[in-house]
């Protein structure tokens, strides 16, 4: 069959969005229209999801959330859990990943450990630590009572509570952050370290002045990448509690609240309205990185 | 500081990198490891250095042995081919660097900064940082890193092999000045014999792991003890004849004009100042000469070119012979 050049021409522009198309439909479907559509849900008073009816284009949502202690207490334990575990976690994986990057026999074996906990449930892992956590016959009471310290109601007390999802969660993290920061510290030349041995630099000097430094634009990135999801905290805390946000419904965080919102008290507008602000709190966070990445990023570092 | 280097072997599993190596660097020298590639040349500079362990014979600085120690405790300086200067570091802070391990205080690490930049000539480029620099002036605070702390001796790996042409051979007077002035014995591995015979004092001459020939340069390019020495050195390349029960090594420059020799016809002729490098059939061998053809122009009033037949006789200077193993006879 022939077609003329001007049918040609035709088809020629519409090519690329036709190999475009598929993945476009998906995001479209799949992430543009319920992104949007949280932001209007996100001030339609007393919206109802089946009927599609609302009261009123207000703040109504946004005051209610704003006012509500389940909510509020919810973006502390979030800001506490951030504060705590991107640092830890950080910090934790950068010894690890350094001693991984040794050529020592069977590293693998233990590159495999390490990262083993990435490719496992977080639920599962979650009900297992659940265990670990028991006050009565978890191994981590028992480890603590050999060293004399009483046996603590991890998962059973509120006060303990925020403390043992954090633990979990910088555990939870580490594989991914030692992974990337392991990727980094290889991409980095070895005649660095030859040249700082032969100068007599013994390894702490070596990592804090070269490791480190040529490591942080990785560093800021797997900061800001576990920020993100440190914020979004909630499949850590559902298995550790069986479903409940802490023994006493103590321990809400952001998304668990929108869970709470949307599943138990039927509220669409606020679940969206407490949604929005999550964005907002981990854009606004998000871009105070960047920022600083840019003031203390060194500068003959491209 | 004399070096003295005892029957060092080094082997990496069941390859022997150098072989039962022994020679003896004079102090203040500059020497240069000359050798085609994967001839041994980086790994006995890296057992100079520490970072290869020796596996049979010794090392000595002056009379010390330092066969086992660690590469901080030898005062020595190194520069890579890639010159590894910390790019998160400026100029200043890369040259202090040593000292910083040293513990050396602020106000003296400063003053030792400033004066070995003035050395090398990167005085005004302290504040920078690497990436902002040339090649060439990468280079020279590489060197400055190497030097600050007064190393007994310098080794250089490959220092220039990462410049242009022309910045190479700017490179190759500043380090062979920066050397003279500083006085520090130097160790210098290159895989380039015209930069080899220009800058060094002395030359280690290795091939497949073994030292085959040391001495001053001119020496070796004069006195070559085997053919290998006769054909690695010079450029263009000696010329080899091989006849039945011997090998004659020509130099190109042994070549010489007369009207009682021996019968070449010209193949190709490529100017080289204001002299000629001429392709040409010489008792059956293609051989490459040097030769002034000018003065026979002016002569003989024939043009010379491709195809033209001239007599040529042979100098004594710069004429080898050898038997068929490559040992010299004469």
């Amino acid at each position: 069959m022939k077609f003329s050049q001007k049918r040609r021409d035709r088809f020629s522009k519409i090519e690329p969005w036709l190999y475009l198309s598929p993945f476009l439909i998906f995001i479209i479907i799949f992430t543009l229209y319920p992104v949007i559509n949280v932001f209007t849900i996100s001030f339609k008073e007393n919206y109802s999801y089946l009927r599609g009816t609302f009261k009123a284009l207000n703040f109504e949502n946004y005051k209610y959330v704003l006012t509500d202690d389940k909510f509020t207490s919810g973006l502390k334990n979030t800001a506490l859990y951030v504060l705590f575990v991107v640092p830890v976690s950080t910090a934790i994986a950068l010894f690890f990943a350094n001693l991984l990057n040794k050529k020592v026999r069977g590293s693998a074996i233990f590159q495999t450990a390490f990262f083993l906990p990435m490719v496992t449930s977080v639920t599962a892992v979650g009900l297992i630590w659940r265990l670990m956590y028991n006050q009565q016959y978890g191994i981590i009471n028992w480890l603590l009572t050999k060293v004399g310290i009483e046996k603590i109601g991890w998962v059973t007390e509120s006060r303990w509570s925020l403390l043992a999802l954090i633990i979990f969660g910088t555990w939870n993290i580490l594989p991914f952050t030692i992974i990337i920061l392991l990727s980094g510290m290889q991409n980095i030349n070895e005649t660095y370290y030859t040249v700082a041995r032969v100068d007599g630099a013994k390894p702490a000097r070596i990592f804090f002045r070269i490791t480190v430094p040529l490591l942080s634009p990785t560093i800021f990135l797997v900061c800001i990448v576990n920020t993100i999801s440190c914020f979004k905290v909630f499949s850590e805390l559902y298995p550790l509690f069986y479903g409940k946000p802490g023994p006493y419904f103590n321990l809400y965080t952001v998304v668990y609240y929108i869970r709470y919102a949307m599943m138990e008290k039927r509220k669409y507008g606020y679940a969206a309205a407490a949604a929005v602000i999550l964005f907002l709190c981990i854009f606004v966070v998000t871009l105070l990185e960047l920022y600083l990445k840019k003031r203390m990023g060194r500068k003959g570092l491209k | 500081m004399k070096v003295r280097i005892d029957n060092v072997t080094k082997k990496f599993g069941n390859t022997t990198a150098v072989s039962d190596f022994s020679a003896e660097l004079e102090d203040g020298h500059l020497i240069c490891l000359l050798g085609p590639s994967g001839c041994g040349k980086s790994t006995l500079l890296n057992m100079l250095c520490g970072i290869i362990p020796v596996t049979q014979g010794q090392i000595f600085f002056d009379d010390k042995d330092v066969t086992k120690l660690p590469p901080d405790q030898r005062n020595i300086g190194m520069v890579f081919q890639n010159y590894a200067l910390y790019p998160h570091m400026t100029v200043a802070e890369n040259i202090a660097f040593p000292l910083e391990v040293l513990k050396v205080k602020k106000d003296e690490r400063k003053a030792r900064v400033e004066e070995i930049a003035k050395l090398v000539h990167v005085d005004n480029l302290l504040r920078r940082y690497p990436s902002e620099l040339s090649g060439g002036q990468q280079q020279r605070v590489a060197i400055a890193r190497a030097m600050v702390k007064k190393p007994q001796l310098l080794l250089m790996d490959e220092p220039l092999s990462n410049l242009d042409a022309r910045l190479r051979l700017e490179m190759r007077e500043e380090i062979r000045r920066i050397q003279k002035e500083t006085g520090v014995t130097t160790v210098f591995v290159t895989h380039d014999q015209e930069e080899a015979m220009s800058i060094s004092d002395s030359i280690l001459l290795m091939k497949d792991g073994f030292l085959i020939q040391s001495g001053l340069c001119q020496e070796l390019y004069v006195n070559p003890n085997c053919l290998f020495v006769a054909e690695f050195l010079g450029n263009p390349p000696a010329n080899k004849i091989v006849d039945d029960d011997k090998i004659t090594a020509i130099r190109p420059e042994a070549f010489t004009l007369d009207p009682n020799g021996i019968e070449a016809e010209i193949q190709f002729i490529s100017e080289m100042g204001k002299d000629q490098i001429v392709t040409m059939k010489y008792l059956g061998n293609t051989v490459r000469a040097i030769l002034n053809l000018d003065d026979m122009v002016s002569t003989d009033s024939t043009t010379v070119s491709a195809g033209s037949k001239i007599k040529v006789g042979l100098k004594k200077k710069g004429v080898f012979t050898f038997d068929k193993e490559g040992r010299r006879l004469s």
